[in-house]
């Protein structure tokens, strides 16, 4: 296993991994929220029919 | 004769036709998703991880750039989800100008934010990658520049999609401008060869001659299928969402008419 926080590029590495997972995971709960609050309010809508 | 080869044609035409409105059907296009979709995330989280955790830890440092070279298992994948969102874009602005079908504009606006956020990490990883190897975080580089282009082509698509009063206005120009700027992606492909640029020429290649190592390229590969997976399952995700959306307004609306 590498160290790359003992590298002179670890803030840059540290970044770029950064960015991409704090990316994917933030759109990925914002999906997963928008996703789950559609699907209680069509049940909701359904059942109020 | 001639009347019974036009015939044919039409009718083959027309099954063209119904072929794809019986799969671009909203109510279709939910049943099939639901099931499909905790899988679909499943591999995507277990691709991305796994793809991003080997580049990171336990890929080897690059003999010329050393472990700066790590920032490719985030950058290359984030810049070729970029440009498969955009070119699934064009073609669904392609069917929406076509045959005006209305998944094919839904699936178009919820691509255009999701296919923004990755060119938006693959500029920031880029930049932080440039900034160690040419010493500076930006160059008005062929590359780059024509990747700047495609991440406001998704803005303007954004903005224009959601400009209008009559959203149907908003999906037509949104579509014009998608298929125009889809001549941005041979150009962003090519730019490195027709130009001479600071960013490095194409290191991998499908017919052949890839100049990257296989213990490189593994990590690479993993990363890449997982930001796939993530990018369709999160565009899938968001279509049923939107049509879970809609069919609740549609709802609350016949309900609200029926109201004394």
């Amino acid at each position: 296993m590498s160290l790359i926080n003992a590298s002179q590029f670890a803030p840059y590495i540290n970044g770029a991994y950064g960015v991409s997972v704090v990316f994917l995971v933030g759109i990925g709960i914002m999906t997963f929220t928008r996703y789950r609050r559609a699907g209680r309010r069509l049940q909701a809508a359904e059942q109020a029919r | 004769m001639n009347e019974n080869v036009l015939a044919q044609d039409a009718l083959a035409g027309g099954r063209t036709g119904s072929w794809l409105h019986y799969y671009a059907n909203p109510g279709r296009f939910l049943r099939l998703a639901k099931p499909v979709l905790p899988w679909l995330a499943a591999f995507s989280i277990a691709l991305t991880v796994t793809g991003i955790v080997w580049g990171y830890y336990f890929a080897p440092a690059d003999w010329e750039q050393g472990d700066a070279a790590r920032i490719m298992y985030v950058h290359v994948p984030a810049a070729w989800v970029a440009m498969a969102g955009y070119a699934a874009l064009a073609v669904c602005s392609f069917f929406s100008i076509i045959w005006r079908h209305p998944l094919a504009d839904l699936a178009a606006e919820e691509i255009g934010p999701v296919g923004a956020g990755f060119t938006a990490v693959c500029l920031v990883s880029g930049s932080l990658w440039g900034k160690p190897m040419w010493g500076a975080y930006w160059v008005w580089d062929a590359r780059l520049t024509s990747v700047l282009v495609l991440f406001f082509l998704y803005l303007g698509h954004i903005a224009l999609i959601r400009a209008f009063d009559n959203p149907q206005h908003g999906h037509r120009a949104a579509a014009i401008l998608a298929l125009v700027g889809a001549v941005n992606l041979p150009i962003i492909v090519y730019s490195v060869q027709w130009w001479n640029t600071l960013h490095q020429g194409n290191t991998i290649s499908i017919t052949g001659g890839s100049k990257i190592y296989i213990t490189m390229l593994y990590p690479l590969l993993i990363a890449s299928v997982g930001f796939y997976l993530c990018f369709i399952t999160l565009v899938v995700a968001r279509m049923s969402a939107a049509i879970m959306e809609r069919k609740t307004r549609n709802l609350l609306l016949a309900a609200a008419e029926r109201a004394p």
